[in-house]
């Protein structure tokens, strides 16, 4: 017998077969990112996470408090004005993005930043589930 | 020994549970996970924008008025507050820079025909594109950027827009101000409970 956990939103029965997934809030079914560092960089570089294929990952990026932007020569705006701690973007679509923010790949031995962009800070956060799964 | 849940995608006869690698398992408390803290929808209603040539800007020009050039446009805000005292980290990351290539629909001119000034300006990325003031078809570009992004309260939408001069400017041939049509712009938002620039080390560094 297969046993199985499974926990639904408020109003819902979690013994009730028909429940749909998107009214569970948790179920052992589903694969679970299990997500066990967040690789800091500060400038461009690569880590070694070994593990033998390449790994899930989430990025968030930094972009700095006292960011100059020249859109137009010779006239500037500043979208981030008056943020605190610097502008946060995450989960980002680097392929889109990659000049502007950062640039990280992975292959079955390491996590590459090979391009900071404006950023000034990259956290990478690997999952032990596999990219390619 | 390894504490915690542990639910294996498939049990395969003769592995032991707890040296079966953690890719195998659907659920492992050994290591942290995405979880969803909100969902929706951030608005930004961006108005009616009115851009003079330099020659022409009003000497008081009131709210959403802007000089061809010379200045941005306001940068227009839409936030939602998250309160979770950290950055969380969240979807959209929008980044996005755009002279759009559907500009021709935005300026507001009901006897404008592009096929009437058929000598655009355009950048090598085809992607600055004027509406054609004049009958020599002389252009500009226009450039703006949209941003999603979070500190540790807000979720901020926000937009900012340029209309750079036009050779119909420098030359002094438009005196109509150029109207700029209002926008909503919407975008789906989820934001997760787990923390954007947290230090998370459940696992040795491997070698």
């Amino acid at each position: 017998m297969t046993h199985k956990i499974i926990v639904t939103k408020p109003g819902f029965n979690a013994t009730d077969p028909t429940v749909q997934n998107y009214n569970k809030v948790f179920s052992s079914e589903f694969v679970s990112p299990k997500i066990f560092k967040s690789v800091y960089f500060e400038a461009i570089g690569d880590w070694t996470h070994g593990l033998g294929y390449p790994p899930l990952f989430f990025i968030s990026c930094r972009l700095p408090e006292d960011l100059s932007l020249e859109f137009t020569p010779g006239v500037d705006v500043d979208p981030f004005d008056g943020v605190d701690g610097g502008a946060w973007f995450s989960l980002t679509n680097t392929l889109l993005q990659s000049t502007t923010l950062c640039d990280v790949t992975v292959d079955e031995r390491k996590v590459y930043c090979e391009g900071m962009g404006l950023s000034d800070l990259v956290v990478v956060h690997l999952s032990k589930d596999p990219l390619n799964a | 020994m390894r504490k915690g849940i542990h639910v294996l995608k498939k049990m395969l006869t003769g592995v032991p549970l707890l040296k079966s690698p953690p890719e195998d398992f659907s659920v492992l408390s050994l290591y942290d996970t995405m979880k969803v803290y909100r969902r929706g929808v951030i608005e930004l209603n961006v108005p009616q924008m009115t851009w003079w040539c330099p020659v022409n800007m009003p000497a008081s020009p009131g709210a959403n008025v802007y000089e061809m050039g010379a200045e941005w446009s306001d940068v227009y805000e839409s936030k939602i507050a998250h309160n979770r005292g950290y950055v969380p980290m969240h979807t959209p990351a929008l980044y996005a820079r755009a002279g759009t290539l559907g500009f021709w629909g935005q300026g507001t001119d009901p006897d404008f025909d592009s096929g009437d000034y058929p000598y655009s300006v355009v950048d090598l990325f085809g992607n600055y594109l004027f509406r054609q003031c004049s009958v020599f078809g002389w252009g500009g570009f226009h450039d703006s950027i949209t941003v999603v992004f979070c500190d540790d309260t807000y979720l901020y939408l926000r937009y900012a827009y340029i209309l750079a001069d036009g050779f119909n400017c420098i030359l002094g041939m438009e005196t109509d101000p150029v109207y700029i049509d209002a926008v909503t712009l919407s975008y789906p938002y989820t934001i997760f409970y787990n923390q954007a620039d947290e230090k998370l080390n459940l696992h040795p560094p491997v070698s």
